[in-house]
């Protein structure tokens, strides 16, 4: 199974604006009292040109590279960005046609018309750190930031790029539904292994992610098959001994406790522990990245229990029952 | 760039909704005869602005569509999912779920059209009446609309890179076939007129009040545009054995990103001729075997010219000998989707050995000194042709498709 290494992470979420924060801090119940204090990591010039929602792409971005060395400087035609999004660029369209009503096409602002587009953030970030490589954002439900993962893993196998920056970002608005407003962006540079030869900053690696789909009330049966199948696929014939995290919306039916305790039933992968993080609306769009990031920290041992842990599972589900899974290991 | 597999990718069907016709060859009837569907705006209100005209679908041509759906769908999937089945129709192919395959589809602004609709300009709900529905903006609608009608295609993508979203659809597709990990892909886009964007481009000063005019020393600005375009994408070995009717050979694309302004192009034509040049060198294509460039050419005084400076710095000397047009000057500029509309109509120039002209292009620009094949359709031959799209933002996208002969 091929791997690809993970070389940075960047998050910015209520938790906290790093990988070791977003672990320590209690990851089932995120912080009330979290903030979102990023715009120092931004030059101040910057800070005033970019919307809310790229803001945040490019401070966890920058972060991220940052912890990475930096590795797009010396290729960034070569680097490049792949962000999930469910909601960026959607409140400034909601902005800029509030004015557009109010105050007519004239005098609506030209600025906040610009960034209505939902690759605003990654733009934003290109422009911002030189990056001239194959980019794109896409358009996902919970899972948009897992999607992109696997577009950017995928854009690494066509050889468009020798390093891409992927995850997910979302911004609230007032006049977003309570589902849909959420604040934060978490982004991993991820490389291929044969590229990463003496690389001294891999923070773990993906090996393989696989996508399927089912009908929602089908994911207890389901969801342990596809664990398994990928399990198996990575390493056949041995019992599963690490963690599956699990990020699927709430829906307010005990659907993660049910795949749970479906998975804790399973022969293959009962063995492991799993940790189901119902509810997606504390997470937006980018419960998947997020997700792998404090993956990356338990393999360290510094996730919420202290002990490491030699291999993780991830799994992203959305709401129409479509469904991410990668192995993580350090 | 490094090639790591050699399979072949050929169009073995098209599939177009346009201003000009509901389907492919109606639309491409009235490319070939100049015919421009540029009009005043009728869907909404457009008094207020300086600019009201845009390619708009008419009437006829969304109840033609809406009669042969059979079932109610909001016009961006109505004419998604019309481009869609007239694709499949054309390729022959039936959707095998053994048979790996996939769907990448650009998101589109009109997914806003509800949000403006129901949240903004509506006076009958009013804002404390409660929380919209989490769905009213959905990007993805288009896509989820096919696949639930076929639900062997084994995975949907959504990129959205603005004007190019289409185009960044497509060369996904393309990789994903080059590489063995899908035998068919369909991919394109959809797209429909918003006052967000109708709002935006007045905003920017950036619409013409009568219809656009590329590469014209008159030009100042674009028309916009609504339409659809799916393409299906196979294997060369997988069309073959199933003897499918080849329209071209996409051979390869270039995507790159500006890292310039998020609307401005670089006036130098460096960052646009980077994508053409990278398009060439991953498609192993010599400058001298492009015949044929269906342009971005939106008709905004920035852009052409800029365009005609990337040519130049790609192409060198061979420039000059290459037919270009702007189908935006009929068409309207389609947004999201027309990275799409004008990849099919790139692949209809080849296959026809005929380049649509660029209308309203009646004074040059001496910064425009190309050759933009005014007016009139011109018969040539067409080895290869590149379709351009860059969009809002700096995502470039270069196509380029191959004759294929019979």
């Amino acid at each position: 199974m091929k791997q690809y290494c993970i070389l940075g992470r960047g998050c910015i979420c209520r938790e906290g604006n790093s990988p070791a924060e977003l672990a320590a801090s209690s990851h089932t119940k995120p912080s009330p009292n979290g903030t979102l204090e990023f715009r120092s990591m931004i030059e101040s010039g910057w800070t005033r040109r970019l919307d809310p929602i790229s803001l945040m792409a490019c401070a966890a971005i920058r972060a991220a590279l940052s912890e990475a060395g930096n590795p797009h400087m010396k290729s960034p035609d070569r680097t490049g960005i792949v962000l999930g999004s469910r909601t960026a660029g959607l409140g400034m369209s909601i902005d800029y046609t509030t004015q557009l009503r109010e105050l007519g096409s004239d005098l609506a602002s030209p600025m906040l018309f610009t960034n209505t587009v939902l690759n605003a953030p990654a733009s934003h970030a290109s422009i911002l750190l030189g990056i001239t490589g194959a980019s794109f954002s896409c358009f996902g439900h919970e899972t948009a930031s897992s999607d992109a993962i696997w577009a950017a893993m995928r854009m690494l196998d066509f050889g468009r790029m020798d390093l891409v920056i992927a995850g997910g970002v979302d911004g609230a608005h007032l006049r977003l539904p309570r589902r849909l407003s959420q604040n934060g962006a978490g982004v991993v540079i991820l490389a291929p292994e044969d590229l990463c030869a003496n690389q001294p900053h891999v923070r773990g690696r993906i090996s393989g992610i696989e996508s399927e789909r089912s009908e929602w009330k089908r994911l207890p049966e389901t969801v342990p098959g596809w664990i398994g199948r990928i399990w198996r696929e990575f390493s056949p014939h041995t019992v599963f001994s690490g963690r599956v995290l699990i990020s699927i919306p709430d829906n307010g039916d005990g659907m993660g406790e049910r795949i749970r305790s479906a998975l804790a039933d399973d022969p293959v992968m009962g063995s492991g522990s799993s940790e189901c993080r119902a509810g997606c609306s504390d997470r937006g769009s980018f419960g998947g990245v997020m997700d792998l990031i404090y993956a990356t920290e338990c393999l360290r041992g510094t996730g919420s229990d202290g002990a490491p842990v030699p291999v993780a599972i991830l799994t992203d589900i959305a709401s129409d029952g479509s469904c991410n899974t990668m192995i993580l290991t350090s | 760039m490094k090639i790591r597999s050699e399979r072949r990718v050929v169009i073995t069907g098209l599939g177009l909704v346009s201003s000009l016709g509901s389907t492919t060859e109606t639309t491409w009837r009235g490319v070939l005869n100049g015919e421009c569907g540029i009009r005043d705006v009728t869907r909404f209100d457009t008094t207020a602005y300086p600019s009201r005209r845009a390619a708009e679908l008419s009437e006829s041509i969304v109840t033609d569509l809406a009669i042969r759906a059979g079932q109610p769908l909001s016009l961006l999937d109505l004419i998604a999912v019309s481009a869609f089945r007239e694709a499949l129709a054309d390729s022959r192919l039936a959707i095998d779920p053994a048979i790996p395959s996939g769907l990448v589809f650009g998101g589109g602004s009109g997914s806003f059209v509800p949000v403006e609709s129901e949240l903004i300009f509506s006076d009958v709900i009013s804002q404390d009446s409660g929380e919209p529905h989490p769905d009213l903006y959905n990007p993805a609608s288009p896509a989820e609309q096919i696949r639930s009608m076929h639900p062997g295609l084994s995975r949907q993508l959504v990129p959205m890179t603005a004007c190019s979203s289409a185009s960044v659809a497509i060369g996904f597709a393309f990789d994903a076939v080059r590489t063995g990990m899908w035998e068919v892909a369909f991919a394109g886009g959809a797209d429909v007129i918003s006052r967000l964007c109708f709002g935006g481009f007045n905003t920017l000063r950036a619409m013409d009040p009568d219809c656009c005019k590329p590469f014209d020393r008159r030009r100042i600005g674009m028309s916009l545009g609504e339409g659809a375009g799916v393409l299906v994408l196979e294997s060369l070995e997988h069309a073959r054995a199933r003897r499918a009717r080849i329209h071209a050979e996409l051979i390869g694309y270039g995507l790159t990103s500006d890292a310039f302004h998020m609307t401005t192009p670089d006036a130098t034509g460096r960052s646009w001729a980077r994508c053409l040049s990278t398009a060439l060198s991953a498609s192993r294509c010599l400058p001298e075997s492009v015949h044929y460039i269906n342009a971005h050419g939106t008709g905004t005084p920035l852009n052409d010219s800029a365009e005609t400076a990337a040519v130049h710095l790609a192409f060198g000397a061979h420039a000059d000998r290459i037919g270009i047009s702007s189908t935006k000057s009929m068409l309207g500029h389609c947004q999201f989707s027309a990275g799409a509309v004008e990849a099919v109509i790139t692949v209809l120039a080849v296959r026809d050995q005929i380049m649509p002209p660029t209308m309203h292009l009646e004074s040059p620009d001496p910064l425009c000194d190309l050759d933009y094949v005014a007016h009139s359709a011109r018969p040539a031959t067409i080895d290869v042709a590149g379709s351009s799209s860059f969009g809002f933002g700096g995502s470039s996208v270069m196509l380029l498709f191959r004759r294929v002969e019979s």
